[in-house]
């Protein structure tokens, strides 16, 4: 696959202090890129650098194997985007603000009606957006970035505002686009369950650098497996373990045996030394697990 | 030139921007001018004339004149902060400066619109007086007021749009580079002080952006340059020195 975004070591400072450092982005073409990190990690100011909004102080940034800026206007009549809050006139209906972008993007009135039923807000076009939920103007921002039909969306954290039912609809419609329209999407959160239910890759940032990009397949590998016991008496119980030659840590009140330690035996061992065993589990880490290990490792 | 056939294109989409905004309702405060000089018309119609004028001469020239000294500077100073402010409210421009239009164009038709609405001001305040002096036949018949003479106040306004190109060319910029509204009000009332003062000065008042209108009526006799062709020019200087900041403004 070819990378629609592509940077090569993309740094930005903002009064002496690096915001995104020496980022080399990678995002293939027909993707759904979670661009992934706490908040002040450096996702939304690297996403302005992506819209030209901001100039890097150094590196390289190309979309569509276009360079920017030289290629803004190109690139940008390829690109949908949403930057945070969306950006709208309140004091016009919602079909009155995608008329304006629409006519400056050589978009008829099919595509506004087309982008307002996507994202479900056909029977309020004719609503003053003074008079939306938080949750509907979010949803009149994605139909801003669907309207003239993009290869690439740049999103930032997408589903802010949005109810439980809202959030699900947005990411059934992010994950459709793809493989339906032949978009590449590009969405930062802070949400690690995007991943999970969204994402074809990911991009994990912490303090402006980039501890983790690849595929969902690939971070899953770094899972770590282990079989966690609880027990009673579990410093008695972990001597008797060892002694058989299965070490395993102490977790609180649980115990922690490794992945592939035999669950059965140590099981039957402990019942039959008389030993309570009230739970033994294999467990995977977390993506919140595996990330807050990376961002600790690279804050120290 | 891209750039220049999306003109039309923005031109419409900023104009469309200005339905049920209170920048579009400001262009009728022409108005307000018509209805005092409709008042004191009604109430001592005599006291409009001017020695030696005719009712027409003295009523046209009072309404230019308070329009031109009071009120125009304040409209221009309110009119370019509340476009400013469509974008700066809701931080707009992150939206606006991803679509795919040299940026140089936006700030172009921001312009534009922001002339344009003094035109309406000033066809306003025209159609109002020509309203104004068929009412005033009816309740003050002892004023023998004719048709408007249009001329009378087509031309001077005419000259006076032209002359405040400077003035919107700079309030422009200053209403779009700070985002506070109270920024560029401030700039503007501090300005249109300034011009009161500067409009008396023979060495200044010629060269005073915000004094330009006023020596528009009043030419001084001996002027290096007159005060339409230096607004025209300046505004060409200032408006491309603002376009070029513009495209180099940061969205953070």
């Amino acid at each position: 696959m070819s990378d629609v975004i592509h940077t090569v070591q993309l740094s930005r400072a903002f009064g002496g202090q690096t915001v995104v450092r020496s980022l080399d982005l990678s995002v293939p073409k027909g993707s759904v890129y979670a661009f992934l990190g706490p908040n002040g990690a450096g996702k939304s100011t690297t996403i302005r650098l992506l819209l030209g909004l901001l100039r890097p102080d150094s590196g390289s940034i190309s979309l569509f194997g276009l360079p920017l800026p030289a290629e803004r206007m190109a690139v940008l009549a390829r690109v949908g985007s949403l930057v945070e809050m969306p950006s709208l006139y309140p004091h016009l209906t919602a079909t009155e603000n995608l008329a304006m972008p629409a006519r400056l993007l050589h978009r008829g009135v099919a595509d506004l009606t087309r982008a307002l039923a996507t994202v479900g807000l056909s029977g309020v076009g004719k609503k003053l957006v003074r008079d939306f939920s938080l949750g509907m103007k979010q949803r009149l921002g994605l139909a801003l970035a669907l309207l003239a039909r993009p290869e690439l969306l740049i999103l930032d954290e997408p589903t802010n505002g949005l109810d439980p039912a809202g959030i699900h609809e947005v990411r059934q419609l992010l994950r459709m686009m793809p493989s339906e329209h032949g978009v590449t999407v590009f969405l930062s959160s802070h949400l690690l369950s995007e991943v999970d239910q969204l994402a074809t890759h990911v991009g994990m940032l912490s303090q402006g650098a980039m501890v983790f990009q690849g595929t969902v397949a690939t971070l899953a590998e770094r899972r770590r497996t282990r079989l966690r016991l609880i027990v009673e008496r579990p410093a008695d119980a972990a001597t008797l373990l060892a002694a058989r030659g299965w070490p395993v840590e102490r977790q609180g009140d649980a115990l922690i045996a490794a992945a592939d330690a035999p669950a059965a035996a140590i099981n039957r061992t402990l019942v039959e030394a008389g030993y309570d065993v009230h739970a033994l589990v294999h467990e995977t880490d977390s993506l919140e697990h595996i990330f807050l290990g990376m961002t600790q490792a690279e804050a120290r | 030139m891209n750039g220049l056939r999306m003109v039309p294109r923005v031109l419409v989409t900023e104009a469309l921007k200005l339905k049920r905004t209170t920048a579009l309702r400001c262009a009728l405060l022409p108005l307000a001018i018509v209805f005092l000089y409709f008042l004191i018309g009604v109430l001592s119609g005599q006291a409009l004339v001017r020695q030696g004028q005719d009712i027409w001469t003295s009523l046209t020239k009072n309404t230019v004149s308070l329009w031109t000294v009071l009120m125009l500077p304040l409209f221009i100073t309110l009119e370019t902060s509340l476009l400013a402010g469509l974008e700066h409210t809701d931080r707009n421009w992150k939206f606006l400066l991803t679509l795919p239009v040299p940026k140089w164009v936006i700030y172009l038709a921001k312009f534009v619109i922001a002339m344009g609405l003094v035109c309406v001001a000033h066809l306003v305040l025209i159609a109002g007086t020509m309203v104004s002096g068929m009412l005033l036949r009816q309740f003050a018949p002892a004023l023998k007021l004719t048709a408007l003479p249009i001329g009378l106040l087509v031309w001077p306004l005419a000259k006076i749009s032209v002359a405040a190109l400077l003035a919107v060319a700079i309030q422009h910029w200053v209403s779009l580079r700070w985002q506070s509204f109270t920024t560029a009000m401030a700039f503007g009332v501090c300005a249109m002080v300034i011009g009161f003062l500067a409009a008396n000065s023979v060495e200044w008042g010629p060269w005073y952006p915000w004094s330009l209108t006023l020596h528009t009526l009043t030419p001084q006799p001996g002027a290096v340059i007159s005060p339409m062709v230096f607004s025209v020019l300046a505004a060409c200087v200032v408006m491309v020195l603002g376009a070029w900041q513009f495209t180099r403004r940061e969205i953070g």
